[in-house]
């Protein structure tokens, strides 16, 4: 064999294996362009993953203010523990972190042992611990378990006005009242860190960091005013306590600007002692004074009387020959105390709350013109109040198939129809401001970082004229002065009383107590002082198993509320203070 | 004769070459080294400054979580029925019973208006627009 065909037998050797250590270059070189480019994105993240780390920056819930500012509900920061058991597994992990958070929680080891049984997920162990300790617990850096920052909402003034103000869940977002329907001013907006983590899960320090701050939630500054609220709720318990009734409301309003300064109701929940878990009557929870309908009674015939001033269908002077009954269709009617009063002014109709008068009244005005009235007065729709949950009250129009002429007889009194007590209450108010229907509201600023959004008075329309409402609050007046028990020490005040037969089931036959004694809801509200109303308010009893007559029952509640609250409020008196209640 | 040309003291251009070489070589080396220690201490430093910061923003939650923690302790100190309690029983007041009215025909004093040193700027009573003669040539000094 010659040097040159040895050569040329090598030398396509060495291209072979050129070759070949090309095509794995190439191929090398391939897979390396996938890696780095194609699939790029999805290593980026999978690094990430791995190497950045995210925690949560919870919000700082606002605080709940009273128009005075004194804090309803804030919160405070505290920590969840929870602890990891895939970790515990390991029983020596186990024995020593249990006798380590032991001491720190206060709790005995077999109990932290027997609260984190189990082999998957996270065991809560305690909730809403105190931020001092929740962070000697993070320091202490006890395998397997976890600190998370969370939060605790605080009731300064206790149990007041819990079913207006509601409460928040776990997860700090609110349930009901105010918590809820406000929650995501309150809320704000929590924040998060991204970060580089070490092979521990520490933060690198010179790492990549990229955080985005928590916003704090808004504060909310109600309109109520604690002080009045307290008033209104003692008085309604002292109530319900001496007359057994079921329940009832104290609602109180500025008339001037629709702005409630105190909503009470019972049944309701104490916020101290809440627990979801008992929680036998979620009925307690919601806010009756906008839920809960009610049949107004003779409180109605303030509208019935003011739509035909207003209309100049009657004065205060008109009068009519009361003969103690009135029969519309198939109905008789009768005054509440089967009185008959021969002729009688229209002011006598409201002294002595006649039913025959106010059917007289409702029959000088006709249907169309009175149903108009009880819509232009609110009744039938809700208020719009800044609250949840509110109801818009019922009653039959002359264009329902079931209307009867005896129906308008029963409205004219305020039976038969069914309304809230703030849309009651909202309606006497535009009596007392000369005609003008206020939207009432509870929300009167919400504090953020760019200042405070301040709820401005809203006229919804005019219901009556000026000197018609000045009209009315004459004739009402006269019903207080007839009225020992509603009169207030040095202030005038126009008020109404009124009781509500509770009907049966399915009838229009009123519904007897235990005893045989027919269930009454009675009620009285009016407003003071006289020139410049500062302070209307509504007293109300559920399912009283006696009637209440002439409101001797909720009128001395009234007359003490409005007494107290009118001092309070620092409100000159416009009377000398020879007669009255104190 | 000159010490250069001296045949024991007079250096060799060789061992000059040298050591300017060594001179080069050490100097070369000090700035390598520097150059490695510079990135390490730059690190170093915000690895330490990094942990402060760590540090600072751990006590400014604490401080945060202290304060809304003060807050409530305040709201909870002025509630009504604590309030109420301590004016029963520990200042044994008791509710009103029975009230005098008094009624006054005086007319309510005039409200005295603030200092002008308190008055909050753009105020018509702001130091800037008027003040004694003294606060007048406090104003013209270039400091004040």
């Amino acid at each position: 064999m010659t040097l040159a065909s040895r050569t040329s037998r090598s030398s396509w050797r060495i291209y072979a294996v050129a070759l070949l250590m090309g095509l794995s270059a190439a191929g090398i070189l391939t897979r390396l362009a996938i890696l780095q480019l194609v699939h790029h994105q999805d290593y980026v993240l999978e690094a990430q993953g791995e190497h950045i780390d995210r925690k949560a920056l919870p919000a700082h819930r606002g605080t709940i203010l009273d128009r005075t500012g004194n804090p309803l509900a804030t919160s405070v920061d505290t920590f969840d523990i929870l602890v990891d058991r895939r970790v515990w597994q390991d029983r020596r992990v186990a024995e020593a972190g249990s006798a380590a958070l032991a001491a720190l929680l206060g709790r005995s080891q077999p109990d932290i042992q027997t609260a984190t049984q189990g082999t998957e997920g996270d065991a809560v162990l305690a909730r809403g611990v105190e931020y001092e300790t929740g962070r000697r617990i993070e320091a202490s850096g006890i395998a397997g378990v976890i600190a998370s920052p969370s939060s605790r909402r605080i009731y300064p003034e206790g149990d007041l006005a819990s079913a207006l103000l509601g409460f928040e869940g776990q997860d700090q977002a609110g349930l009901t009242g105010v918590e809820h329907d406000l929650n995501e001013q309150l809320a704000g907006k929590a924040g998060a860190i991204d970060f580089e983590r070490d092979s521990l899960g520490n933060p690198i320090a010179f790492g990549e960091t990229r955080s985005v701050p928590a916003q704090s939630g808004s504060d909310v500054v109600l309109t109520i005013d604690r002080t009045l609220q307290a008033m209104a709720e003692h008085e309604l318990d002292a109530a319900i306590q001496k007359t057994h009734a079921d329940g009832g409301d104290v609602l109180m309003m500025d008339p001037q600007t629709g702005a409630v300064l105190a909503m009470a109701s019972r049944p309701s929940f104490q916020l101290s002692k809440l627990d979801l878990n008992q929680l036998s009557d979620l009925s307690t929870l919601r806010l009756r004074t906008i839920t809960d309908m009610y049949e107004p009674g003779s409180v109605f015939k303030l509208f019935t009387m003011a739509a035909a001033l207003n209309e100049k269908k009657v004065n205060p002077n008109t009068t009519y020959v009361d003969t103690g009954k009135v029969v519309v269709g198939q109905r008789e009617f009768h005054n509440w105390d089967f009185s008959v009063n021969g002729r009688t002014s229209m002011t006598q109709v409201l002294v002595k709350s006649l039913n025959t008068g106010s059917i007289f009244v409702s029959g000088v005005l006709g249907s169309t013109l009175f149903y108009r009235y009880v819509q232009t007065f609110g009744f039938g729709k809700a208020t719009h109040v800044d609250l949840g949950g509110e109801a818009a009250g019922q009653f039959r129009l002359p264009d329902d198939p079931t209307w009867s002429q005896s129906d308008l007889a029963a409205n004219s009194f305020g039976q038969g129809l069914n309304a809230t007590p703030l849309q009651v209450l909202t309606a006497v108010c535009s009596i007392a401001n000369g005609g003008k229907l206020m939207q009432p509201y509870v929300v009167q600023e919400v504090r953020d970082a760019s200042g405070a959004h301040v709820t401005e008075p809203l006229i919804v329309r005019q219901t009556i004229t000026p000197d018609t409402a000045v009209t009315l609050t004459q004739m009402m007046t006269a019903v207080v002065d007839s009225n020992a028990l509603a009169r207030v020490k040095g202030y005038v005040v126009a008020g109404k009383s009124g009781t509500a037969y509770v009907p049966q089931a399915g009838g229009s036959t009123p519904k007897n107590d235990a005893y045989g004694n027919e269930v009454t809801i009675p009620s009285y509200l009016g407003f003071a002082p006289l020139t410049t109303p500062r302070l209307a308010i509504l007293v109300k009893l559920d399912d009283l198993g006696t009637a209440d007559l002439g409101g001797q029952l909720t009128a001395p509640i009234f007359s003490k509320l409005m007494h107290d609250g009118l001092k309070y409020m620092h409100v000159p008196e416009d009377q000398p203070s020879s007669s009255g209640n104190p | 004769m000159s010490v250069i040309d001296h045949p024991i003291l007079a250096p060799t251009s060789e061992a000059v070459h040298s050591a300017k070489r060594a001179l080069a070589l050490t100097a070369t080396l000090a700035l390598v080294v520097l150059a490695i220690l510079l990135p390490v201490m730059q690190s170093s430093d915000e690895t330490a400054q990094g942990y402060r910061i760590n540090n600072l923003q751990h006590q400014r939650t604490d401080l945060q979580a202290q304060i809304y923690k003060t807050q409530s302790q305040i709201a909870q100190l002025g509630a009504l029925t604590r309030i109420d309690g301590e004016a029963r029983n520990r200042l044994g007041m008791v509710p009103v019973t029975h009230e005098t009215d008094i009624a006054v025909s005086v007319l309510m004093p005039a409200i005295r208006p603030l200092p002008n040193a308190y008055m909050p700027a753009g105020n018509s009573g702001s130091p800037g627009n008027g003040g004694s003669v003294w606060q007048k040539l406090l104003r013209l000094l270039p400091f004040s």
